[in-house]
């Protein structure tokens, strides 16, 4: 069922929300736009619940999801996102009210052409 | 079997199977007034049934309503909840209540490895909804105050999720203190938590803008470790801000011995940091980072870290941030029945978040609605907060009205 689903926009998505016959991780993954064949990557192929048997080592039910009170975190994923970050951040210095500063500083301060 | 799936097997009793999302099913069904069955509570695990601290939020769910049914079998594996009313009444033999009415919950040592505001957020929830107000001490050799694997810390929950109903007009005699402060595990902390503003029909919500990040503010403590960690934490959260933004200012608390533990030995010492970026339109975005006793990592490493955390939330961005939707859409599925919309970065779209709306379904809540947003529609100018539109989603919510049953109306 999960191909069909794919090139799907997100105004239909939003029926998909209570179509028991898709999975929450799908949905999700399909709300955030990305594709659902993204998933096997280190696992098995399309497993419905693959999901749930990635939640590690806490002694839980298989279909359980552990009821977290904070997103877990990967810190060394963090670190290698935060590495592309430096190298342009851009995108995210706009979501700073610095950023108009910022930009006008660019050509001077920052980058790779030289003064 | 899928957790999420809610079939009516008696009238009105819905059910559920596993542990998933425990504690906001359990508030919506007090919210809603509908009685569950939770089976299958890790039926096939080592350790099967309740853990220690779910037991221990059911008690403090007791306290927290009247006339409420709690069945759990014998092996813990499956749980009947009759909600009551929200709201706490004394009881008439007990010491502390004559005085001040202060609900006291102490959280056993076997509970430790979660969080306080594992208690926390679902009890404020139910607060603004409580015939009378909270004032409630959590306390005990479970008491955990610092950011634990799992949960954020009570700093993170004072300064991001307490000012979030803020936007639902709930504002007044709104405290949360930390008395004691304590790490994982071992905890013996202690909090304080007021929540004097009951209302009867939260308004609908319109929050559309997410701003730009004007200002950053952390917490570092120090709990039975040298001070000098907090200016280690500070600097290294500051190398990585400071390219963003100047307005940081993280504050130091240092507490010279760890609370002992329960048996009177030496409590656990750590360290940690809490961080809050506030957008131009007061949307939060926080992060947590501790230290553990299972990971040997320095105070650099902490604070590099709860800085790389609170980057990646503001990315994802969107007016709420990951720790905050819940609160949020519980809300505003109590509203009126009214649309009410947020806009949320894509990035937050997590699993269970999506598990707890279909759980509101499941409760005959409204449906949620969610379109790509197209960030013109009814904004001045400055685009969405520096966000290209494609990464948002607006979700709409059709409040159902529910309320306050227990509050008169004014």
């Amino acid at each position: 069922s999960s191909a069909k689903h794919r090139k799907r926009g997100v105004k239909e998505l939003g029926k998909l929300l209570y179509d028991d016959n898709v999975s929450l991780a799908d949905v999700a993954k399909l709300w955030r736009g990305e594709s659902i064949e993204d998933q096997d990557e280190d696992e098995g192929p399309d497993e419905e619940d693959d999901f749930f048997k990635k939640a590690k080592g806490f002694d839980e039910d298989d279909s359980a999801a552990i009821d977290r009170g904070m997103p877990s975190f990967d810190i060394e994923a963090l670190e290698r996102k935060w590495k592309e970050t430096e190298a342009d951040m851009e995108d995210l210095r706009r979501r700073f009210i610095t950023a108009n500063l910022l930009d006008e500083k660019e050509g001077r301060g920052n980058g790779d052409d030289d003064d | 079997m899928s957790s999420h799936q809610a079939v009516s097997t008696a009238p009105q009793t819905l059910a559920f199977t596993s542990s998933t999302a425990f504690r906001h099913r359990l508030v919506q069904a007090t919210l809603t007034g509908k009685p569950i069955r939770i089976t299958k509570i890790r039926s096939s695990s080592l350790s099967p049934g309740l853990q220690p601290h779910e037991v221990s939020f059911l008690r403090l769910l007791d306290a927290l309503t009247n006339g409420g049914v709690f069945q759990i079998s014998e092996t813990g594996t499956t749980l009947l909840y009759k909600p009551g009313l929200i709201g706490h009444t004394p009881s008439p033999n007990s010491a502390t209540s004559s005085a001040s009415k202060v609900i006291k919950h102490v959280i056993s040592a076997e509970a430790s490895s979660r969080g306080v505001t594992y208690f926390l957020e679902p009890t404020c929830i139910l607060a603004p909804f409580s015939k009378s107000p909270f004032n409630i001490i959590f306390s005990g050799s479970g008491c955990v105050t610092s950011s634990t694997e799992q949960d954020y810390s009570v700093d993170t929950f004072r300064t991001a999720i307490l000012p979030l109903y803020s936007h639902f007009n709930i504002i007044a005699k709104l405290e949360c203190r930390i008395i004691k402060r304590s790490c994982s595990p071992g905890g013996g902390g202690e909090v304080s938590l007021t929540f004097g503003h009951q209302i009867r029909l939260p308004p609908t919500l319109h929050l559309r803008n997410p701003g730009r990040i004007k200002r950053i503010r952390g917490v570092c403590y120090t709990i039975g470790v040298s001070s000098a960690n907090n200016q280690r934490m500070i600097h290294a959260a500051r190398d990585v801000l400071n390219q963003f933004i100047n307005d940081i200012y993280i504050y130091s608390e240092t507490v010279g011995h760890a609370p002992a533990a329960a048996d009177g030995k030496r409590g656990t010492p750590g360290f940690g940091m809490s961080l809050v970026a506030t957008s131009s339109t007061d949307c939060l975005y926080s992060a947590d980072f501790s230290s553990s006793t299972e990971v040997i990592r320095t105070p650099e490493e902490i604070g590099r870290g709860a800085a790389l955390r609170l980057v990646e939330e503001i990315e994802r961005g969107g007016c709420v941030q990951r720790v905050g939707v819940k609160t949020v859409v519980s809300l505003m599925m109590m509203g009126s029945e009214d649309v009410g919309r947020v806009v949320l970065g894509k990035g937050v779209v997590e699993e269970g978040f999506v598990g707890h709306l279909r759980d509101w379904k499941a409760f005959g809540c409204g449906e949620a609605l969610v379109k790509e947003w197209s960030g013109s529609e009814g904004l001045a100018g400055g685009g969405m907060g520096g966000m290209d539109e494609g990464k948002l989603i607006s979700l709409g919510v059709v409040g159902k009205g529910v309320g306050n049953v227990g509050r008169k109306v004014a």
